[in-house]
This record gives structure tokens, sequence and C-alpha cells, in this order.
């Protein structure tokens, strides 16, 4: 049997042959050559420094060298061992040393392991620290968020208070402009439908009632009297009328002046009478109004003072003074003195006062 | 030595055969391969 070319003899027992075969079959080898190199490759001799018999092989890595699946050595995984035959000194250097290593690499996996677990620990910490913090952080994003949704409901209260403020502030605007007009239009309205306003009627109800008397002056053309407790604004055609009514009584009994007044002329009679506005001149029997009304209006005020009764009593003492005897200079500038003195006692204003006492004199 | 069966091998396995052979002190080729699958299977069985 001749060898192909690059090809060699070797002669093997049978049963070396068999375990080639089987290993072929393991390996999944083609020749039994293939088994061969297979197996110089995972056994590489390292050393060989004993006699016979005492040979030591240093493997450095055996690799899975079969493909197929049910193979024993399918599994097999890089490994460094020692495979001792006899009792070489130098294998024995060797075993000590991969001893040592193995104690070192032990060593070292503990300390790996140590490390790992205080890794573990320290990122387990770590963990805990910031859940802590990130809970903390929600809360306070929470907070701050509810904080945001406060402010924007103060907010909105804000702008919604401010709103209902310029619209209460326009409405009150409207409001005081349609009273003012209401009140214009009323306060004429009101005296010609009344024709006399006492002030205590109204004092409940206007609250400025110098500018009603004021307006009722200057705009609806009426008269205001001030008297001593309060004033009375009197519509001008009434006025006159009470004037000559009252220029027509010739009494000072209450009784039937008020039967000849109705009742609000008999109220103004009062008031006027209360506070020494009217007098009653004994002498010519009349009443006499004291010019001491405020008046707006000088025409229609002074037509107002321009009344019979006075001018009666100017007449009455103009007659006096006309049909009187020589003692009427004397009495004319004693009465002068006299108006004086008081003018100095009550004061510059007090003409009533000085025109009773005149007048009671005269 | 009666041998009973001839394998061929290339030339270069037979050389590191040979090679393995005077370092182990073999006597014959038998030997050396049977050296080589016990250690094989010695490594087997501990990688197990």
């Amino acid at each position: 049997m001749m060898a192909p070319k690059h090809y060699r003899d070797v002669y093997l027992r049978e049963e070396t042959y068999q375990k080639l075969l089987q290993l072929k079959a393991v390996m999944g080898k083609r020749s039994v050559n293939d088994v061969v190199e297979e197996l110089l490759k995972c056994v590489t001799v390292n050393t060989v420094s004993s006699p016979v018999n005492t040979v030591s092989f240093t493997v450095s890595t055996v690799k899975p060298t079969v493909s197929t699946g049910d193979s024993p050595v399918s599994t097999v995984s890089p490994t460094v061992n020692t495979v001792k035959h006899g009792e070489d000194p130098d294998s024995n250097e060797l075993v000590k040393r991969l001893e040592s290593l193995e104690k070192s690499v032990a060593e070292l996996r503990e300390a790996v392991s140590a490390l790992e677990k205080g890794l573990k620990d320290f990122t387990k910490k770590q963990q805990d620290l910031l859940n802590a913090y990130t809970s903390k952080t929600d809360q306070v994003l929470q907070r701050l968020s509810q904080v945001v949704e406060l402010l924007q409901q103060v907010a909105e209260s804000l702008r919604q208070g401010s709103e209902k403020v310029s619209e209460e502030r326009q409405r009150v605007s409207e409001e005081s402009v349609k009273k003012a007009r209401r009140e214009k239009v009323d306060a004429c309205e009101r005296l010609k439908r009344e024709l006399a306003i006492f002030e205590s009627d109204i004092a409940d109800r206007i609250r400025d009632r110098d500018r009603f008397f004021a307006k009722i002056e200057n705009v609806c053309g009426g008269i205001v009297v001030e008297g001593l407790k309060e004033r009375v604004a009197i519509e001008k055609s009434f006025w006159q009328q009470f004037l000559e009514k009252l220029s027509k009584i010739d009494t000072s009994d209450d009784e039937k002046i008020k039967k000849s007044l109705d009742s609000l002329e008999y109220k103004l009679f009062k008031t006027l009478k209360e506070s020494a506005l009217i007098i009653f001149d004994a002498t010519a029997k009349k009443w006499i109004f004291v010019e001491k009304q405020k008046t707006g209006t000088s025409s229609g005020t002074d037509a107002g003072t321009a009344l019979p009764s006075t001018s009666t009593t100017n007449s009455a003492v103009g007659g006096a003074t006309a049909t009187g005897s020589g003692t009427s200079s004397s009495t004319k500038a004693s009465a002068s003195q006299r108006k004086k003195h008081y003018k100095k006692r009550y004061g510059e204003e007090d003409e009533s006062w000085l025109l009773q006492y005149v007048d009671n004199v005269a | 030595m009666k041998q009973d069966v001839l394998i061929h091998v290339k030339h270069d396995t037979f050389v590191k055969l040979a090679e393995l052979k005077a370092r182990l002190r073999k006597r014959s080729y038998d030997e050396v391969i049977k050296e080589l699958i016990d250690v094989y299977e010695k490594l087997v069985q501990q990688v197990k």
C-alpha cells in the first residue's frame, strides 16, 4: 500500500486505531490525520525534562474540537491546567506556583466579591438617598405647583375684583350722574308740587342740603328763607300768595290765623314766626316780614321783600311822621340813637331785634 | 513489534509526531498517539 504524496506511513495497534476512529467520530473529522492534528493542537508539549516515563505536559488551551451537537466535548472551555506524571521537581515547583496562583486568584475573587458587595451597598445607599431627595423634590414641585395655582387664582380674583370695582365705579358714576339729573329735576318738580319744602322734612333723605337749597334758589327760581331752626324753600308764586294773605291778617291770634291759612301756609307762618322773620305790628295790626331771607335771586326776593306789610309799616311810620307833632323829629333822633346803640350791642347783622325795637318804639 | 494497522498522516503531522516521539522518548508512534489520546481524555475529564 503506497502512501499518497506528502503523506507518511504510521503503524498503530488495533486498539489505538479504534480509539482514533472513535475520536474521529466524536470530533466529526474526515480523516484520522485530522484527528491526530487536532490532538497535537490540543496537547502541546511544553517540557520534556525527565527521563523515560516522567513527562509533564502543559496545556495552554483546549478548544472545543467537535462541531457536531451530541459530542461530550462540545462544551469544553479554555482552562489552565497541569497534568502530572511522576515525581518531577520542576513539576512540583510548578504545582506550588500554580497553587499560590490559585490562592491569589481566590483572594482576588474574594476581594472582587467584597468590592461588588460594597458597590452594591453604595449603590443602594445612593439610590435611597436619591429616592429621598427625589421624593422631597417631588413634594417641593407639588407645593410649587400649588403655589402657582394659588397665585393664578389670586391673580384671577384680583382681576375680577378690579373689573368689578371698575364696573362698580362706572355704575356709581352713572348713578350719581343720573341722581344729580334726577335731583335737579326732582327738586324743581317737588318745589312746584309741594310749594314749600321744609329742611326738617328732607333732612333724612337729602344729605347735601346746602346744594339742594342752592339749586332751588339758582335753578328753580325758588325762594329760600333761612329760619332759626331750619331753611324753607318756597315756590315763588306761593310765596307771593302767602305774603298777600299774611298782609290781610290783622290779628295775632293763632286760632284765627290758622283758620285763615291752610295747613302748609300755617306751618310756614309758624316757622317764620318762630324764627322772628315775621312780626305782628300791633299798631298797624299787620304782620310784617322782616328781610332776613337768604336769597340768591335778587329780583324775585326783592320783589318778595317789598311786602305790602313792609310798605305798610313804612307808610305807617311815614304817616306817623307826617301827621305827627314836633315830637316826631326828636322821636326819630332818639330812635336812630337807639338803633346805633343796639347795633353796637347785638351786632350789625341782627336786624330783627333792631327793627322790632324800632317798630315797638314807633 | 507487530503493527496491526497502517495509517497515512500528512508530512507536517508526521514531523510533529516524530518530534514528540523523540521528546517523549517513545519507541513507536503508536505509543505517542496513545499518550496523546490519554492526555486529551484526561483534559476532557478535568473540564467536565
